[in-house]
Order: structure tokens, then C-alpha cells, then sequence
């Protein structure tokens, strides 16, 4: 099917639901309730590292209206984490606690009152132990042991080299080197985490979960609860957003089925906006060190990197975070000679999970800020700098990753064009524009040796449709844009084309939602799913036409022989037959589709994880006001290689939401930490982004239509928030020649650097001048 | 113990007995079952749960139910009359503004209450009028764009 010719693809259409979250009917699941439920609430650790050494829940047990009480006792023991060799959390603390808000205990009751003063009653006593909250502190030797057996509190450690590093130091014309740090963050998504769960008579679980990954929380519960995996059933309900923060199992969920099957009534319980803040995964603070050689010319030829990744008390995704910025750190520029080293370090912090980015932002700050860093001691324009050592088509990077479709070039170009970047840049005044790119993969063989999505679509007599397919949208719009794959490819309109809600039940696997990765490989997957149903369909067609299957179109809900679209029979005609004659079969599309990608070999660290890879450039427009230190954004364009816009509106849409997170990490959000307590968690302390906060972000889509992809397309869910920071980092510089190098950007750390800017321009010209010229500028 | 009170609650009256301290939020969803407005933070700094209240936007999980008697009540399901969506509805949903949707109902009587006493708000309007309610999905610029539309007098 030729692009132009595409009928429903590349179309900006509403939402298949959007109608029912305009109009309040959409459930999610703080919205479900099941007929005698009780509700949940949990018991956290007010101190950062202690030892448990009893818990007394006899008065929590009596008080009236309490139906059930467990502590880790009650639990199997068994540890989980998104990676089987990382696992390190027990669902509730058994040993030790190891953060302020570690889960000990929880309680059911019959409404939440009663449930808050249950575990008010619960009576701990703990040995507090000495806390870390520094990863260099924890490394030290005499630093307390977060978990026993971990030397150094280092959970993973990675090493790799490409080319001979010191060789291409030898040969650098200039060498820079240069440290950066970046903070924790909160994913913040609007709903918080639920989860309701229920135990029939039989011994089986349903759960409704606001998960990004039914496949993935059906797999953790059956795991730590020791019950088979058929006996877990885990259906998705409209999810309120989860950039990374839903995808694994997390203790709610396994405490809701654990006191459903003791109290033997359905349980449910909602995270507080306080344990969003507290108690869940946060975005992995970094350490980075970046040493670059560059030659007269520009052209990089060797780079190496010192990472220290913050990881909480627990992994999470915390190895593969540290790897995946590896894999960033080695693939956007052509670079012969790496070499990175990488330390994952345990502190006494709630523990750093997937966040959209998963270690992209943060190693992207350091990159970028860099380059712009060069590119200023050269004299050359950061464009110029950056489109010489862009990787592009055909490369394959020293870590495996074959590069297909690639418009990074044309994204910096574009971005340039459109921001009419010569007119604005290194201009007088206190406005700048700043560059950052970014490269990111599509989904990635890492979890295990398999990164498959599978889908049925049932046609129904009507001509209507169904699909099956365990991808989730929470929010990020992949239901609208699997229904238009279906649709385009089966010739129907798309509103005859419904998605059935993931449920383990009926829904066929999808690893989940992170990677960006549902687009390409569940759509892949209906897509497949879709010819198999069209085939069915043009089988039993070619009877009732007398024609063969290969000369028939499906074409606006007909079917026909090519040429003689007079004579067309409506698809409900075809099912009608199928179903209703003698030797009847339903027509049921069954589709499947696994990457032809490599997990990375654990020796040599390469391998071509992900079918195509996304590439990108932000330019930033601020303007600094130097006796506040306040930056405000005042423009933002967002150039992004996406292969083929299946929605353009959705995938705008997307861009506009990424970047619009970006600037809260990057100006606007922080924790604030005292002795390892989260100080800040209400949304009156913790900024984010407002609609007062943010400007127009003009999106530039790149198609550039891969090979691969269903129709072209590639995916875009994370990129919008990679390279934003830097972006704003570089336009401030351009604007006041002030260099941030830590996150967040604040107007404290900005004015510091304007005043010590300014004295030095004062001792300077005093030792030329007996006045200043610049003392007004500033000041 | 426990009062009686009447809401008007879109345009219909319904007697309740509350606790005087169960906040409006709380006897919506779970006495009303009226779940469409949401609970996101529950101490009315993220918007979520904003309703109407004699025509102006409150956050409901702030408000007690008692003080709410007498007065008339709007949520997002009465926005719509029957099946016929209201300009908005209609705006944010050809316009991309709803993603996860889970602001979309606070957002949406956000802008009612400025499109009802503010016929052509401007931009920076707008983004007043929706600056209590947070989005952590869109970046806000398909709701502002929605918003807009309707005040040209657009359909989407």
C-alpha cells in the first residue's frame, strides 16, 4: 500500500477514547467498586535504615470494622524486582527496612478511616541503623551496608570499551572534561497508583490495576505469591497516566491480593498523593563524568564516561537504566574510542524506577551541554559541530545498534530552519536559543530474550470489528492508533474498529508499555493480525464473487474485484456467510510479531536491541531576567524522526507533553531531602509544569518511514523529554553566558554564576580601566 | 452522627446523610456514584476534582459537603445535555486535548466557568482560568487550543 494512498493512517482523527473521558464516564480504578470491598492502606518506615525487631498488630486485629492484617510474615518471602538476578524488595520488609516509606505492614477494613487508624495501632520496634543518602558516601569503605552481601553498596557495576581510549586521547587536538549531576524527580501522573484485587472460592486472583503491563504484574504476582500463573486473571482499566511509574508490580499490589485471599472479600487500596511522592519510583539521580577528545577540526574521536547512579534502597530498573545509558552515551555521535564506566549504588532513598527517558535525560544533559561546550572553545557553531559527528543511515554503533531510518541530520536542520537560528543566536540582551539531540531506541531486548506482542481481531457479522491485544494505553493514545493500523489495513472507517481493554484472560501477551515501543511492535502485531482476518475474509469472498482472493480489494467496508466496484459486497455479507452456511468458520485474525533484534551479549556489550531507533532535536528560546535569576521559556520547537505519524495530532500531542516535562526537570521540579526524608511531597512544594509555566512548543515531524514499521511509523512516547534540559541549559548560556551544569536550573544557581561572572569582568577591566562599562548590564 | 442535607447536583436534588466532615469530593463519587470527577491529590492543589459551584469552579475535595447545600452543584456529567456534547467536550476531543483524561474533567469545567462569563478570552486568559488544574500529559497547549476554538465560535 503506497503512503498516498493511505485513507485512515496519517490522519489526525479524535481519539476512540476520548468521547467517554470528555463526558466522566471512562472508569479507571480509583473509579471501580465490587460488592463488599474493603479498602487498604499500608504501614511505612519512618526511619531510613533499621532493623525490624517485632511487630505487634493485636490492636489493629481488634479494632472494629478491621477484616484482615498482614505483616512479611504472613508473606511467602520471596523477593521481586523488573529483573529476576536484581531481585531485592520483599513485598513487605521481613528483615530490615531500608527508606522512609519501606512497607512493613497492611491492614483491610471496612472504610478508610478505619483502615488509617489500624495502622496507627500497629505497634513497631526497630533498631535504627546508620543511613547513607550520598552514592559517593555509600561506596566508601566504612559507608552502612544497605543490603547484606553488597560490598560497597554497589548493586551493578558495567564496564565497556570500544577502540583504544587512551590512543584516541593521544590523537585528540583538545581534550575536555567536565562533571555533571542531575536529581530526582517524580513521574506525578494525575491518577495515582490503584489496584482493587479479588480471590474466588477457587483459589484465583483478578486484579484490576492501573498498570502500563498486565503481562508483567501477572507474571511478579504470581511469582511472589507462589500461585500459579494461570490462577492470576489482571484486567486494565482506563489509566490515568504512567510515564514509566506502572509498569512493575509494586507493594499495593501484591498487599491488595494478599488481603483479599485472608480477609476473603475484595480489597483495593489508592496511593495517597503523599506515598506517590514518597513511596514510589523516581526518576535515577546521576553523577557523570565526561572526558572528550576532539580533533582541530571537531570531529570527536574518543569519549569516556564516569556514571554514578543513584539507586535508592531497591534496583527496580536501576541496572538496565545504568545500561541503557551506555548504550545513549555510545550511539549518537561516531565516536572510534569509548570507554564507560558505570556504578549503581544503593542509598537509604526511595529507589530510582523506569521514568520516560529511563537514563536517557540524564546522560543526554551531560552530552549535550558538552557539545555546546566544545563547540564554544572551537569557535564553531553547535550545528556545524553537531552534524559532523551525527551517527546516520547505514552506521552501526560500537554497541551493535544498526541504524536504519535516521533523520537526526534532518532534525537539526529543520529545528535550525524553522527557529531562524543565525538571526537569534549569540545576540545582545538576555535572550538565547539553545540545541540539544537526541537518539532513542524503540522498545529493547533486555528483559528477556523476547520482546513480542501478539493480537486476534474478531470480525464481527456487523462488518464491525474487535481487537484483542495485551498492548496498554495509559494515556499516551496507542488504542486510537492500533484501531487505525487495523482500520487502514482492512479497509474500514475507524470508528468500526473497537479495542478491547487488556485483560490476561482474552487479551494474547504484550510485554507492556515502556520502550516506546507499543506503535511499532503491537502495531506490527494487529497489523499482521489484520491481514491474516483479511485473508479469511477474501476466502470466503472469492466464493460468493467467483473470483480469486488475489484479484479482490477491501475498500470502505466492501469487498470487490478489482476494477468492478459495482458489483461490491459489504464485509458483514462475507461474515454472515462465514458464520451462518454449512462448514461455517468465524473470521479471527491472529497476528504476532518479535523484532528481529539481539539481547546484549553480557561479555561485549553489544547487541542491536531494538528494529529501529528514534532520533531528535529540541531548540529552546529564553529569556533570562538577570536581577531575578528566573528563566522563562518563551518558545520551544521540537524536531522528531518518527517514520510515519500515524495520528499526527496524538503524536504532536505527545512531543508537546514530553517537552513540557522536560522543563519541569529541568527548571522547575525537585525533591528536597532531609536525613533521607522527602520534605516536599504535596504539589504546592513539588512544581510542576502549569499552564502558566509553559509556551507553544512548535513540532516538527520527521518521516522517514522505516523499513520495518507498520507503515513506516516508529514511536515517540519518550523522546519529547530527553533532550529538553540541555536545550535550556545551552540557551541560557547563549543568552547570559551562564553555564549550568547541575539540575535543576534554579535563578539561586543563576545569579551565583552572574555575580561571579560580573566580578570577575570588574577585576578584569579594573586592572585596564579605572570604570566599568558592564556594571549596568548585569545589575 | 450523621445530617441530612439536600444537593442540587445537575440540575437534580438528592437528599443524603453525611458526616459533617465528608468533604463534597467524597459523597459525589462514593454517595452519588457520580465517579467522573477525580480525586488526585486530595488537598485541592491539583485541580482534579474541581466542580462547579454556583457557576464557579471549586475544588470539591476541599469543600464539605454541608456547605455545599443550597447551592447548585455542576459536574462533568452534566455537562453534556443527553447525548448532545457541549461545545467543549466537542472542542478538546477534535483538538487532541484529552490523553489520559484523568484532568480532562476538572479542565473541562475550568473553561466553562471562563467561557460562560467570558465569551472571547485570550490567550493568557486561557492558561489563568486552567492554571489550578495540573496536567501531566498533554503540556497544555490542545486545551488551550480547544478552549480558544470555542471562543471563536468553532466546533473543533
Amino acid at each position: 500500500m503506497r503512503i498516498e494512498e493511505l485513507s485512515v493512517v496519517g490522519k489526525s482523527l479524535p481519539r476512540v477514547d476520548s468521547r467517554e473521558k470528555a463526558t466522566g464516564e471512562a472508569i479507571f480504578g480509583v473509579d471501580i467498586t465490587l460488592s463488599g470491598m474493603l479498602w487498604g492502606r499500608i504501614l511505612r518506615s519512618p526511619h531510613p535504615h533499621a532493623r525490624i525487631l517485632n511487630i505487634d498488630t493485636t490492636k489493629a486485629k481488634r479494632l472494629p470494622g478491621v477484616r484482615a492484617v498482614i505483616t512479611g510474615d504472613d508473606t511467602p518471602g520471596i523477593k521481586y524486582g523488573i529483573l529476576p538476578p536484581f531481585a531485592d524488595k520483599f513485598p513487605l520488609a521481613i528483615d530490615k527496612v531500608r527508606y522512609i516509606g519501606d512497607e512493613i505492614a497492611a491492614v483491610a477494613a471496612v472504610d478508610l478511616e478505619t483502615a488509617d487508624e489500624a495502622i496507627d495501632l500497629i505497634s513497631v520496634d526497630y533498631e535504627p541503623l546508620p543511613a547513607v543518602f550520598d552514592p559517593e558516601e555509600a561506596m566508601k569503605p566504612e559507608a552502612p551496608q544497605v543490603h547484606e552481601g553488597i560490598e560497597r553498596n554497589v548493586a551493578f557495576t558495567l564496564n565497556t570499551q570500544r577502540g583504544e581510549i587512551e590512543k584516541g586521547f593521544r590523537e585528540a587536538h583538545c581534550i575536555f572534561e567536565d562533571s555533571f549531576s542531575t536529581h530526582s524527580v517524580q513521574h506525578c501522573t494525575l491518577e495515582p497508583h490503584v489496584c482493587v484485587a479479588k480471590f474466588d472460592s477457587k483459589g484465583r486472583l483478578t486484579v484490576w490495576s492501573s498498570t502500563q503491563s498486565p503481562y508483567i504484574l501477572r507474571s511478579q504476582l504470581s511469582h511472589t505469591l507462589k500461585i500459579p500463573l494461570s490462577n492470576v486473571r489482571v484486567i486494565k482499566p482506563h489509566v490515568g497516566g504512567g510515564f514509566g511509574s506502572k509498569i512493575h508490580m509494586l507493594s499495593l499490589d501484591f498487599c491488595c491480593a494478599l488481603l483479599s485471599w485472608k480477609s476473603g472479600r475484595p480489597v483495593k487500596i489508592i496511593y495517597t498523593r503523599k506515598e506517590e511522592f514518597t513511596s514510589s519510583p523516581i526518576r535515577h539521580p546521576m553523577l557523570i563524568k565526561i572526558k572528550t577528545g576532539v580533533k582541530k577540526d571537531g570531529t570527536l574521536i574518543a569519549r569516556q564516561a564516569r556514571v554514578v547512579l543513584d539507586n535508592g534502597a531497591y534496583n527496580s530498573s536501576g541496572p538496565a537504566v545504568l545500561a541503557f545509558s551506555d548504550i545513549c552515551f555510545e550511539s549518537l555521535y561516531r565516536t572510534p574510542h569509548l570507554r564507560y564506566e558505570g556504578y549503581l549504588v544503593y542509598t537509604n532513598k526511595h529507589f530510582g524506577g523506569a521514568m520516560r527517558g529511563f537514563g536517557n535525560p540524564q546522560i543526554t544533559f551531560a552530552l549535550e551541554s558538552q557539545i555546546d561546550m566544545i563547540a564554544d572553545h572551537l569557535g564553531m557553531d553547535p550545528i556545524e559541530l553537531r552534524l559532523k559527528n551525527v551517527v546516520k543511515a547505514g552506521d552501526i554503533t560500537p554497541c551493535g545498534l544498526k541504524i536504519t531510518s535516521c533523520g537526526l541530520a534532518e532534525s537539526i536542520i529543520k529545528a535550525a530552519e524553522q527557529v531562524r537560528w543565525k538571526q537569534k543566536r549569540g545576540k545582545k540582551g538576555n535572550r538565547g536559543v539553545g540545541m540539544a539531540c537526541m537518539i532513542h531506541t524503540i522498545s529493547a531486548r533486555a528483559i528477556a530474550d523476547c520482546d513480542a506482542s501478539a493480537a486476534f481481531i474478531k470480525v464481527h457479522d456487523d462488518g464491525t470489528m474487535s481487537v484483542l491485544s495485551g498492548a496498554s494505553d495509559i494515556g499516551q493514545g496507542s488504542d486510537t492508533v492500533l484501531a487505525q493500523i487495523v482500520a487502514e489495513e482492512l479497509g474500514v472507517r475507524l470508528e468500526d474498529v473497537r479495542m478491547i481493554p487488556p485483560d490476561t484472560e482474552i487479551s494474547p501477551m504484550d510485554m507492556g508499555t515502556y520502550a516506546t515501543r507499543v506503535t511499532f511492535i503491537a502495531g506490527n502485531a494487529v497489523r499482521t493480525a489484520a491481514r491474516d482476518a483479511k485473508r479469511q475474509l477474501l476466502q470466503v469472498a472469492s466464493e460468493m464473487l467467483e473470483a480469486n482472493p488475489e484479484d479482490l480489494v477491501v475498500r470502505g467496508g466492501e469487498i470487490f474485484v478489482k476494477g468492478a466496484p459495482q458489483k461490491a459486497i459489504p464485509i458483514s455479507q462475507v461474515v454472515m456467510k462465514a458464520l451462518y452456511s454449512s462448514g461455517a468458520t468465524p473470521i479471527l485474525g491472529r497476528g504476532y510479531y518479535d523484532p528481529p533484534t539481539q539481547m546484549t551479549d553480557h561479555k561485549t556489550g553489544v547487541g542491536n536491541i531494538s528494529p529501529s531507533y528514534v532520533f531528535g532535536t529540541q531548540i529552546a528560546e529564553v529569556e533570562v531576567d538577570t536581577k531575578t535569576g528566573k528563566v522563562k521559556v518563551v518558545k520551544f520547537t521540537a524536531a522528531n524522526d518518527i517514520g510515519k505519524a500515524i495520528n499526527p495530532m496524538a503524536t504532536e500531542g505527545q512531543i508537546e507533553g514530553g517537552v513540557v516535562q522536560g522543563i519541569g526537570y529541568a527548571l522547575t521540579e525537585s525533591f528536597l531531602y532531609e536525613g533521607g526524608r522527602v520534605s516536599n511531597y504535596r504539589f504546592r512544594d513539588y512544581r510542576i509544569p502549569s499552564a502558566l509555566d509553559v509556551s507553544k512548543v512548535d513540532s516538527i515531524l520527521i518521516e522517514t518511514i522505516d523499513p520495518e514499521g507498520p507503515f513506516g511509523a516508529k514511536g515517540v512516547g519518550e523522546p519529547g523529554s530527553v533532550p529538553t534540559a540541555p536545550a535550556i541549559a545551552n540557551a541560557i548560556y547563549d543568552a547570559v553566558g551562564v553555564r549550568i551544569k547541575d539540575l535543576p536550573i534554579t535563578p539561586e544557581k543563576i545569579l551565583a554564576q552572574l555575580k561571579e561572572i560580573n566580578r570577575k569582568v570588574r577585576s578584569s577591566r579594573q586592572s585596564k580601566h579605572s570604570q566599568s562599562e558592564f556594571d549596568t548590564e548585569f545589575f | 452522627m450523621k445530617v441530612t442535607i439536600v444537593l442540587r447536583v445537575n440540575g437534580n436534588s438528592y437528599q443524603v446523610e453525611v458526616e459533617p466532615r465528608r468533604t463534597l469530593l467524597e459523597v459525589l463519587r462514593d454517595e452519588l456514584k457520580l465517579t467522573g470527577t477525580k480525586e488526585g491529590c486530595g488537598e485541592g492543589e491539583c485541580g482534579a476534582c474541581t466542580v462547579l459551584m454556583d457557576g464557579e469552579p471549586v475544588t470539591s475535595c476541599l469543600v464539605l459537603a454541608v456547605d455545599a447545600k443550597e447551592k447548585e452543584i455542576l459536574t462533568i456529567e452534566g455537562v453534556a445535555q443527553g447525548e448532545k456534547l457541549h461545545t467543549l467536550q466537542e472542542a478538546f476531543i477534535q483538538h487532541g486535548a484529552i490523553q489520559c483524561g484523568f484532568c480532562t474533567p476538572g479542565m473541562i469545567l475550568s473553561a466553562k466557568a471562563l467561557t460562560d462569563r467570558n465569551c472571547h478570552p485570550s490567550e493568557q486568559e486561557v492558561r489563568w482560568a486552567i492554571a489550578g488544574n495540573l496536567c501531566r500529559c498533554t503540556g497544555y497547549q490542545k486545551i488551550v487550543e480547544a478552549v480558544l476554538a470555542v471562543a471563536k465560535g468553532e466546533k473543533g
